[in-house]
């Protein structure tokens, strides 16, 4: 059994996270960091929609994902998919009729649970712009190791040795579950163990995010 | 998809007015770049430039690939340079803009065609293995002139990379080796070829009106703009003019030893940003490399 995680964390503690709003010169923006992960997010709108995509009683979400290295493949597909159905629930949508609101987010450093810490930038990023929202969401990813040690918050490393992966988001109103994602091979015990860990985990992120804000608006940003 | 904001009537009369009079908004004088910040690491080959508000990140890789067949013995560099809404918003995403050909396309020239990086040592088995070099380059931010800061964004980035150590074992294999048991390799950098970009407003017989780096709404407003890249022996690599207000040749000739002094700094500004980050990465070996020794110490005990 491995006693020790390889940056010496313990499995159930989260990469230190650092947040900054206002990143780039956009309506809304956040740079969000797990550790060596980082996802830069902007958000242009509400503004013009093309005559295509305009719905008449909502607002239209459009999710645009960039990885690191290459071009965008079936992965940051998926990525995008699940930003956009994730966001649909959460933004006051309706209170934007006929207009855009496009996310872009941008992978700066990649190491591991990139999914997580999108989720969390394009939260950051939408508080930013001042788009209404129902709600807020984090994210938060596990690993279930080969002799069934869960850790949170894996590192690329983690991930590569591991049996399954998986992304849990929380609402933050009720802690509860708005999407999750999960590859490999997993009991159902386990899982509701990795849910209940992910829960415990979020509350931190939250607490971070909190902070955020409060040091943005006490420094008048 | 919505458009870009236009600049107002009066906003334009009111930048043109300043500049007539050698004003520009930022408070710089028509020959001053705005600051330049590079970062380069955590990783090799990592680098985001700032220069003013307009942000840059260049991300190199490196992956073992087959040779072009029309030339077997050379390695290959690869440029990405897609453009996103973050930068550009309104952008359509469907067909490749305007901008991003005028920027993919004077990298490409600055960069590939001016062999600024030796592709023949990046062979590996001749008609077999080379390594391809994959540059992405992400603009997060656009507040005029990005060209410029990816230029040298590319540059520091490529300067800074290091690539994994191989060696060849059999006819067709190799092996590649990780950081802890070989020191990675940097690439052979020739030359480094910077663009520094002007904007053309005015041109007229007894007076030029004229900017270096210009930003967002100078950009919008200038009737031409000309790129000159120059490398750090001083040579011009590429001159690019495409289109606009015609200039005289005295105007271009001083453009481009105003060009020159630009590179000069900024050339030293990547040398710093280099020998800083070298530090830290050989404190970071000297570690390791030290914890092996005593390691292998223990093991003679």
């Amino acid at each position: 059994m491995s006693l020790n995680r390889v940056d010496k964390r313990k499995f159930t503690e989260i990469r230190p996270i650092s947040i900054e709003q206002n990143y780039v010169n956009k309506d809304g923006s956040a740079l969000f960091k797990f550790g060596d992960s980082a996802v830069l997010c902007s958000i242009n709108g509400p503004t013009e929609v093309k005559v295509r995509d305009e719905k008449l009683d909502k607002a239209t979400i459009d999710v645009l994902f960039k990885p690191w290295i290459g071009s965008p493949g079936t992965n940051e597909k998926t990525h995008e998919l699940v930003l956009r159905s994730t966001l649909e629930s959460i933004i006051q949508a309706n209170l934007h009729p006929r207009t855009l609101i496009q996310v872009v987010c941008q992978v700066l450093m990649d190491d591991g649970s990139i999914l997580a810490t999108a989720i969390n930038a394009t939260t950051m990023a939408l508080i930013n712009a001042g788009i209404s929202m129902r709600d807020i969401a984090v994210a938060v990813s596990c690993v279930i190791c080969k002799d069934g040690t869960i850790l949170i918050d894996p590192k690329e490393q983690e991930i590569e040795e591991n049996q399954s992966f998986h992304t849990f988001a929380f609402n933050k109103v009720s802690l509860n579950l708005l999407f999750c994602e999960s590859f490999g091979v997993f009991t159902e015990k386990q899982y509701f163990d990795c849910y209940e860990l992910s829960k415990t985990a979020a509350q931190e992120v939250i607490n971070e995010i909190h902070n955020a804000i409060k040091y943005n608006i006490t420094n008048g940003r | 998809m919505g458009k870009e904001a236009e600049l107002s009537t009066n906003e334009k009369e009111f930048i043109l007015a300043s500049l007539r009079e050698g004003i520009r908004l930022d408070n710089r004088e028509k020959l001053d770049f705005r600051s330049l910040q590079i970062l380069l690491g955590p990783d090799y080959g990592h680098s985001e430039v700032r220069l003013g508000d307009t942000k840059v990140l260049a991300k190199v890789s490196c992956e073992v690939t087959r040779p072009h067949l029309d030339r077997p013995s050379e390695g290959i560099l690869i440029l990405n340079t897609e453009i996103s809404p973050m930068a550009f918003p309104g952008l359509d995403m469907g067909r490749p803009s305007e901008e991003e050909i005028i920027i993919s396309r004077t990298l490409e020239k600055a960069i590939k065609r001016n062999h600024a990086i030796d592709l023949e040592g990046l062979c590996i088995i001749r008609e077999k293995k080379v390594w391809t070099i994959r540059v992405d380059i992400h603009f997060l931010d656009n507040d005029g002139n990005i060209l410029d800061a990816a230029s040298i964004a590319t540059i520091s980035a490529l300067a800074h990379f290091r690539r994994p150590e191989i060696t060849i074992t059999g006819e067709d294999t190799i092996t590649i080796h990780s950081a802890e048991q070989l020191n990675p390799v940097p690439l052979v950098v020739h030359h480094i070829p910077i663009c520094v970009t002007f904007a053309f407003f005015e041109i007229s017989e007894n007076k030029d009106l004229w900017v270096v780096d210009p930003n967002w709404q100078e950009e919008k407003i200038c009737q031409g703009d000309m790129t000159i890249v120059i490398n750090d022996h001083k040579e011009i690599c590429v001159l690019s003019k495409a289109g606009g207000v015609p200039l005289s040749m005295e105007t271009i000739i001083y453009c481009s030893k105003i060009a020159t002094s630009k590179v000069e700094i900024i050339i030293d500004d990547i040398r710093k940003a280099l020998e800083i980050a070298n530090d830290k990465n050989s404190n970071k070996n000297n570690n390791n490399s030290n914890k092996m020794d005593k390691g292998k110490r223990v093991n003679r005990d």
